[in-house]
C-alpha cells in the first residue's frame, strides 16, 4: 500500500535515530467493562441485549478475515454500498430494538467470503445434543450433502474431543 | 491480543471517565466493537495514517451516535491501545498525535494511507 509521507524536520530525524521507547500498555479494556458490568445493572442489560447480534458481527468479521477482504472489497462482491457493510459491523445504540441481519444479509456476506451458510438446530439433552433439523442455504451440493449429515443425530463433547454417537452417514 | 488502555495514566483515567459517562447503550455498543476486535484481530475500519513507520493507527466507528474511536497498534509488538475518544472523527494528523501521547512517543513522521 502506497504511503504519502509528510517530510521530516532534521531535527525530528536525528532524534528518530535514537531508540524510543513507548509506553507500556495499561489494563485490558475487557477488565474495564467486565468491572462496569458488576457495578451498572442498566448497563449490565444493555449489554446483555446485543449478545446475539455480537456474536453474529464477530463470526461475520472472522469471515471477512479469513477471506482477506476489506470492508470495501466485500461490498464490492456482494454488489453493497461499502457504508452497508461498514455498519453490518457495527453496534448502533439499539434502544427498544435490537437490529438483527437477515439471514439473506448472512448468505450474501458469507458469499463473498466464498463461504456457505447452513443453519443446525438442535436440542441440549444433558451432555448430548441432538440434531433434529438441519438446512444448507447456499449453492453448493457438497456443503450440503456435510451439513444434512448432522440430521438426526446425537454429538457430545468429551476432553474436547467431538463424539458422533448416532448419524445416519 | 486484547485492546488495552493506553500507559499513560492520566489519558487512561480520563479514557475510562469518558467511557463512564457514555450512556448504558452507548456504552454497550462500545464495547461490542471492542469485544470484535478483541476477538478477531482485524480492525473494521482501514488503517488512516502510520505514525513513525512503526504505529499503524485506526479511526473505528463503532455505530451511529457513538463516539469516534482512535486505536494505535505497535506493530513492533502487535499490543492495541485506545488513544482517544472522540465526538468529532479526527484528522489523520490529530489520530496520529492521539496515538504519540497513547504510546508516549515523540510524534516524527506520519504515513497517510490514500
Amino acid at each position: 500500500m502506497a504511503n504519502r509521507n509528510f517530510a521530516m524536520s532534521d531535527a525530528a530525524e536525528a532524534a528518530c535515530t535514537e531508540e524510543e521507547q513507548p509506553l507500556r500498555p495499561g489494563r485490558p479494556v475487557a477488565d474495564l467493562r467486565d468491572d462496569m458490568l458488576q457495578e451498572d445493572a442498566q448497563f449490565r442489560a444493555a449489554w446483555d441485549v446485543l449478545e446475539v447480534r455480537r456474536r453474529i458481527v464477530t463470526t461475520l468479521v472472522k469471515l471477512r478475515r479469513d477471506a482477506k477482504l476489506t470492508q470495501k472489497e466485500l461490498a464490492r462482491r456482494a454488489k453493497w454500498n461499502p457504508t452497508f457493510v461498514s455498519r453490518l459491523e457495527s453496534f448502533p445504540p439499539h434502544g427498544q430494538k435490537v437490529s438483527i441481519p437477515s439471514i439473506q444479509t448472512i448468505l450474501t456476506y458469507a458469499a463473498a467470503c466464498n463461504s456457505e451458510l447452513g443453519l443446525v438446530f438442535g436440542r441440549p439433552e444433558g451432555e448430548h445434543v441432538h440434531i433434529n433439523e438441519t438446512v444448507a442455504l447456499g449453492k453448493s451440493d457438497p456443503f450440503a450433502k456435510v451439513v444434512n449429515a448432522l440430521d438426526d443425530t446425537d454429538l457430545s463433547i468429551d476432553a474436547d474431543i467431538l463424539k458422533v454417537e448416532r448419524g445416519p452417514v | 491480543m486484547s485492546v488495552r488502555l493506553p500507559g499513560d495514566e492520566s489519558l487512561a483515567d480520563r479514557l475510562a471517565k469518558r467511557i463512564e459517562q457514555m450512556s448504558p447503550e452507548v456504552r454497550a455498543s462500545f464495547f461490542s466493537a471492542i469485544a470484535v476486535i478483541d476477538d478477531c484481530p482485524t480492525i473494521p475500519e482501514e488503517r488512516t495514517v502510520i505514525l513513525n513507520h512503526r504505529f499503524d493507527v485506526f479511526v473505528v466507528n463503532p455505530g451511529d451516535n457513538v463516539p469516534y474511536v482512535v486505536l494505535a497498534r505497535d506493530t513492533a509488538t502487535g499490543e492495541l491501545v485506545i488513544a482517544e475518544i472522540a465526538d468529532e472523527k479526527p484528522t489523520p494528523k490529530a489520530a496520529a498525535s492521539h496515538a504519540g501521547r497513547a504510546w508516549g512517543v515523540v510524534v516524527h513522521s506520519i504515513g497517510v494511507t490514500p
